[in-house]
C-alpha cells in the first residue's frame, strides 16, 4: 500500500523565507562575543545574578579565580537589600568551606614557592589578597565557627545543619555561576568542599551538652557521614586528566590509612564487642612512631623545611587517624546479638563493684532466662559460692534467688535467714527495705516453709508496701517491681487494677525528657528536687531504673501520656556505653519493643527525628554534586600545577 | 573546530528548534545568535570535550533552552508593563518578503499543528536542509529516531492537509483513475 506523504520540496519551499543569512548571522554572533568579552574584562561578575553578586562580594574570589583577578579589577556593584540578606546567608558556608580551602591551598602555595625558592610576583599578590580578605572577614569567620560549635554543643545540630543546607545551597549556586565564568574549577571546589566537610566532621564529634530531642541512632553516624563524604570528595581533586595525581600528598599517607583501617577491621573481626582496647592502642602507637619519624628523620636543606614538614605530617596524621577512629566508633553501633548477650551472661565470674555489679548483670541475665536461651550459669554460681562463704550481701542474694542460682539445699548456709524471716511473718504494716528482704521471702517460698496464713500475711504486707511507697522515698520503681514479683512468688498474683494508677503516676513522674551532658528519655532513680539549685544533676535517667520501669510496664501496661519513643531514644545503640550498660540497654530495648499492645514505630517520625543525619547526607550529596558539575581546570592551569609539582 | 564551523553546522537546526518552541522567527534568530555567543564564551564550563561536535551540540541546546526561558520571562514582564502602550512588542519584525502560495500557507499552518517532537524535526531539518545527523546531535537522539519522526511528521502533515481540504483526496483519486 503506497504511503501518502507531503513532498519534501513543499516543506523546503514553505520554510525557505525564514532562513537567516549565514554571513549576517555569524557577524551578529561575533559582535555579541566582542561586546561580552569587553564587558567581562571590565566586570567579570557582570553575568551573575544579583544574588550571586551579593554572595560573591563576600567570597575570597581571588582564591577562586586562581590569580586571574585582583581586587582592583572587580567592582562590586550594590544590590538590593533582599539579595544582600540572601547572599549573606551564604557566609557561613563561605567561611566553612572556602576559608578552609583558602588556608589549605595557601599553605600549599607557600610550600611550593619556598621549596622552589622562586617567589613570583603573582603568587605574592594572591597571598596578599588572601591576607586582606582574612583581615576584613576575620570576626565573621570566627563568629561562624563559634556558632557552629555552640549549636552542636547545645544539641541544636538540626538547626545547625539546616542553616548550612541553605548556606551551601546558595554557595553552590554562586560556585556554579563562577564555574561558568571560568573562575572556579573542580580542583578548587573539591578541596573547598572536602575541607569544609572535615570541619563539620570535627564539629559533629563535639559532645552534646543539652540533648532535648528523640534520637533513634547514635549521632556519631553524622560524623561518619561527613568524614566519608570528605574522603569521597578530596581525591576528586587529585584525579584529573587520566587519573594523574597533581598534588604532592605522599603515598605513605594512603598506605597508612589502609593499614589503620585494616587493623581496626581486623580487631573487630577478632572481637566484635571490642572489649579490649589493644587495636586502638596499636593505632595510636603507629601514629606516634610516624610523628617521631617525621620530626627526627632526614630533612631537605631548606630553612623552612622543618616547619613545613611538621605541618604537612601533622595534618596527614589527623587525616589518617580520624577516619579510623570514626570507623571504630561506628563498628560499635552494630547491634549485639542474643548469642553475644548469652555469652556475656555466662562469662560473669567477677563482681568488682560487689552488689552493683550483680544488679547490672541481672538485667541481661534475666532477659536470657526469660527468653529461654538457657545460659550456662556455672561461672556465676562459682562466684556466688564465694559470696555464700563470705559476707552474704543481701542484695547479691536477692539477685541470686531471682535468677534461680541458689538451690534449696544451699539455704542452710545462709546465716541470717531465720533471723530475718521471723519478723517478716509477725510484724504488721509495710515491709521496710524490701530490696534486702527479697531473698528471705524467696528462700522461704523455695523451701516451702510458708503456710497459707503466712502467705495471707505476706500478701497483705506486700500490697501495703506498694501502697505506702512514696515518690520521695528511695528507689521507688525498684521496690515496686520487687513487691509485685514477690506476690507472684508466694502464689498470690498481684491485683493489677488495684495498683495500676499509682504505678502509672510514678512512671510518668520519674520519666525524664532532658539531660545535661547525659541522655534524655530514661527513668530517674530519685525524684527530681524542683527547688534545688542543682536540679540538673539528678535529672537524668538511669539504665537500671529504666529497666525496672519497663518491667513494671510489662505488668501494669504503658501509662497514658508516656511517649515510648523517648525511652527508645534513651536505650538506642550507642558507640560508648561503659561496662554492663552495653548489655543492659539492648535487652531493655528489646523488652520495651515487645510490650503487649504498643503501636509500631512511625517511619515518618523516625525520619523527622533523624533530620540531623538526613541533613548531613544532603550536605554531602550537595558537595558531591558541586564537585561533579564543576568543570575541569583548563589545560594551562593543569600545566601550571604539574610544573609546580615537578 | 572553530566557531564558524559550529555556526555552519548548527545554525539552521538551532533556529528551527527555537522556532518549534513557539518563538517568532525573528526572535528565534536573535535567541540563536545569543546562544552561540554564550555557548562559545563559556565553552570551558561544558562537561565533556566541547571540541566534539556532538558534545558542543548538546551544550548549545542547553544554552539555547536557558536563553529561551530568559526570553519568555522578559516577554512576560514587558507584556504586563507595556500592555496598554504597545499591544505586542514581539510580533515578527522580519516578515517573509513575499506572500507564499496558498498551498504553502496551508502547509505552514499544518506544521504549527504538529505534535512538538514532529514539528521540531521538520523545522530543524528542512529550514536549511541540515543533515539528519546534526539534528540528531542537537536533540541528543539517534539519527534513526529523527528519520522516524520525519516520516511520521510528513504523514501527519498529509493527513492534516487532507482534513482541511476533504475534496482534494477525492479529486486526486479521480485524477488517478
Amino acid at each position: 500500500m503506497p504511503v501518502n506523504l507531503v513532498s519534501e520540496e513543499d516543506l523546503r519551499a514553505c520554510l525557505r523565507p525564514h532562513r537567516a543569512s549565514p554571513d549576517a548571522f555569524e557577524a551578529a554572533v561575533r559582535e555579541r562575543l566582542v561586546i561580552a568579552e569587553q564587558l567581562r574584562a571590565s566586570d567579570p561578575f557582570a553575568d551573575l545574578s544579583p544574588l550571586s553578586r551579593a554572595a560573591a562580594s563576600l567570597m575570597p574570589w581571588q582564591f577562586l579565580a586562581a590569580g586571574k583577578l585582583n581586587a582592583a579589577t572587580v567592582p562590586m556593584v550594590p544590590t538590593g537589600i533582599i539579595y544582600k540578606v540572601l547572599g549573606g546567608l551564604a557566609f557561613p558556608a563561605i567561611c566553612l568551606f572556602l576559608f578552609a580551602g583558602v588556608t589549605f591551598l595557601s599553605l600549599a602555595k607557600i610550600r611550593r614557592v619556598q621549596v622552589s625558592s622562586a617567589m613570583s610576583g603573582g603568587t605574592h599578590g594572591d597571598l596578599k589578597d588572601l591576607s586582606a580578605w582574612w583581615s576584613k572577614n576575620q570576626p565573621g569567620v570566627w563568629g561562624v565557627l563559634a556558632v557552629t560549635l555552640i549549636l552542636q554543643l547545645i544539641g541544636a545540630a538540626s538547626l545547625l545543619f539546616l542553616l548550612y543546607l541553605i548556606s551551601v545551597g546558595i554557595l553552590l549556586r554562586v560556585l556554579s555561576s563562577l564555574s561558568r565564568l571560568g573562575l572556579a574549577n573542580r580542583l578548587i571546589v573539591s578541596q573547598a568542599c572536602g575541607t569544609g566537610l572535615m570541619f563539620l566532621f570535627q564539629a559533629a564529634l563535639v559532645p552534646v551538652l543539652f540533648d532535648h530531642d528523640i534520637r533513634y541512632v547514635d549521632q556519631s553516624v553524622v560524623a561518619a557521614v561527613f568524614v566519608i563524604g570528605s574522603l569521597l570528595i578530596l581525591p576528586q581533586g587529585r584525579q584529573l586528566l587520566s587519573g594523574e595525581r597533581i598534588t604532592t600528598t605522599p603515598k605513605w599517607v594512603f598506605i597508612a590509612l589502609l593499614l589503620q583501617w585494616g587493623m581496626v577491621l581486623g580487631a573487630w573481626c577478632l572481637d566484635p564487642l571490642l572489649t579490649s582496647p589493644w587495636a586502638l592502642s596499636v593505632v595510636i602507637l603507629f601514629e606516634l612512631i610516624v610523628l617521631v619519624w617525621a620530626n627526627l628523620g632526614p630533612m631537605p636543606d631548606h630553612p623552612a623545611a622543618n616547619v613545613i614538614r611538621r605541618g604537612i605530617y601533622g595534618g596527614s596524621i589527623l587525616f589518617v587517624s580520624m577516619p579510623a577512629i570514626v570507623l571504630w566508633i561506628d563498628l560499635c553501633l552494630i547491634p549485639v546479638t542474643p548469642a553475644q548477650i548469652k555469652r556475656h551472661v555466662e562469662s560473669f565470674d567477677d563482681a568488682p563493684y560487689l552488689s552493683a555489679s550483680w544488679h547490672q548483670w541481672e538485667v541481661a541475665a534475666r532477659w536470657t532466662v526469660d527468653n529461654g536461651l538457657n545460659p550456662d550459669m556455672s561461672r556465676p554460681r562459682r562466684l556466688l559460692a564465694g559470696e555464700l562463704a563470705g559476707p552474704q550481701d543481701p542484695f547479691v542474694l536477692g539477685v541470686a534467688f531471682r535468677l534461680g542460682l541458689v538451690q534449696a539445699g544451699e539455704i542452710s548456709q545462709l546465716k541470717n535467714y531465720d533471723m530475718y524471716l521471723r519478723p517478716l511473718l509477725t510484724d504488721a504494716g509495710e515491709i521496710l527495705s524490701i530490696e534486702q528482704m527479697d531473698w528471705v521471702i524467696r528462700a522461704a517460698a523455695l523451701r516451702q516453709e510458708l503456710s497459707t496464713a503466712n502467705k495471707d500475711h505476706l500478701e497483705t504486707r506486700l500490697n501495703r508496701t506498694i501502697e505506702r511507697l512514696s515518690p520521695d522515698s528511695a528507689r521507688v520503681l525498684s521496690s515496686a517491681i520487687i513487691a509485685t514479683e514477690l506476690l507472684d512468688v508466694i502464689g498470690r498474683p498481684v491485683d493489677r487494677d488495684r495498683h495500676r494508677s499509682r504505678i502509672h503516676d510514678w512512671l510518668r513522674e520519674f520519666h525524664t525528657r532532658r539531660g545535661v551532658a547525659q541522655l534524655a528519655g530514661g527513668f530517674a532513680t530519685y525524684r527530681t528536687p524542683t527547688h534545688a539549685l542543682v536540679w540538673w544533676t539528678n535529672d537524668a535517667g538511669a539504665l537500671d531504673s529504666t529497666s525496672q520501669a519497663v518491667r513494671l510496664m510489662e505488668i501494669y501496661g504503658v501509662p497514658d501520656g508516656l511517649d515510648l519513643d523517648w525511652v527508645r531514644s534513651y536505650l538506642r545503640t550507642k558507640a560508648f556505653r561503659p561496662g554492663e550498660e552495653k548489655w543492659m540497654a539492648p535487652v531493655t530495648l528489646n523488652r520495651l519493643n515487645n510490650l503487649p499492645g504498643i503501636p509500631s514505630q512511625d517511619w515518618f517520625r523516625i525520619l523527622y527525628h533523624e533530620r540531623g543525619v538526613l541533613a548531613a547526607l544532603m550536605l554531602v550529596a550537595m558537595c558531591l554534586y558541586a564537585v561533579y558539575v564543576a568543570p575541569d581546570p583548563r589545560n594551562e592551569e593543569l600545566t601550571d600545577l604539574r610544573n609546580a609539582k615537578s | 573546530m572553530d566557531l564558524t564551523t559550529f555556526i555552519d553546522k548548527y545554525r539552521g537546526p538551532l533556529i528551527g528548534l527555537i522556532a518549534s518552541w513557539g518563538v517568532p522567527w525573528a526572535d528565534a534568530i536573535e535567541i540563536a545568535q545569543d546562544s552561540f555567543s554564550t555557548a562559545w564564551l563559556n565553552r570551558e564550563a561544558c562537561r565533556g570535550d566541547w571540541t566534539q561536535p556532538d558534545m558542543f551540540g548538546r551544550w548549545l541546546r542547553g544554552v539555547a533552552l536557558n536563553q529561551y526561558r530568559t526570553w519568555v520571562r522578559s516577554r512576560r514582564r514587558q507584556r504586563t508593563r507595556f500592555v496598554a502602550l504597545v499591544p505586542d512588542l514581539h510580533e515578527p519584525t522580519v516578515s517573509p518578503p513575499t506572500q507564499p502560495p496558498e498551498h504553502l500557507e496551508a502547509l505552514i499552518q499544518a506544521i504549527e499543528r504538529l505534535p512538538i517532537q514532529q514539528r521540531q524535526v521538520v523545522l530543524m531539518h528542512y529550514l536549511e536542509e541540515t543533515s539528519v545527523k546534526e539534528v540528531a546531535a542537537l536533540l541528543s537522539v539517534s539519527a534513526k529516531t529523527v528519520e522516524g519522526r520525519l516520516f511520521q511528521a510528513r504523514q501527519s502533515l498529509r493527513r492534516l492537509l487532507d482534513d482541511n481540504h476533504p475534496n482534494s483526496s477525492i479529486v486526486r483519486t479521480l485524477l488517478c483513475l
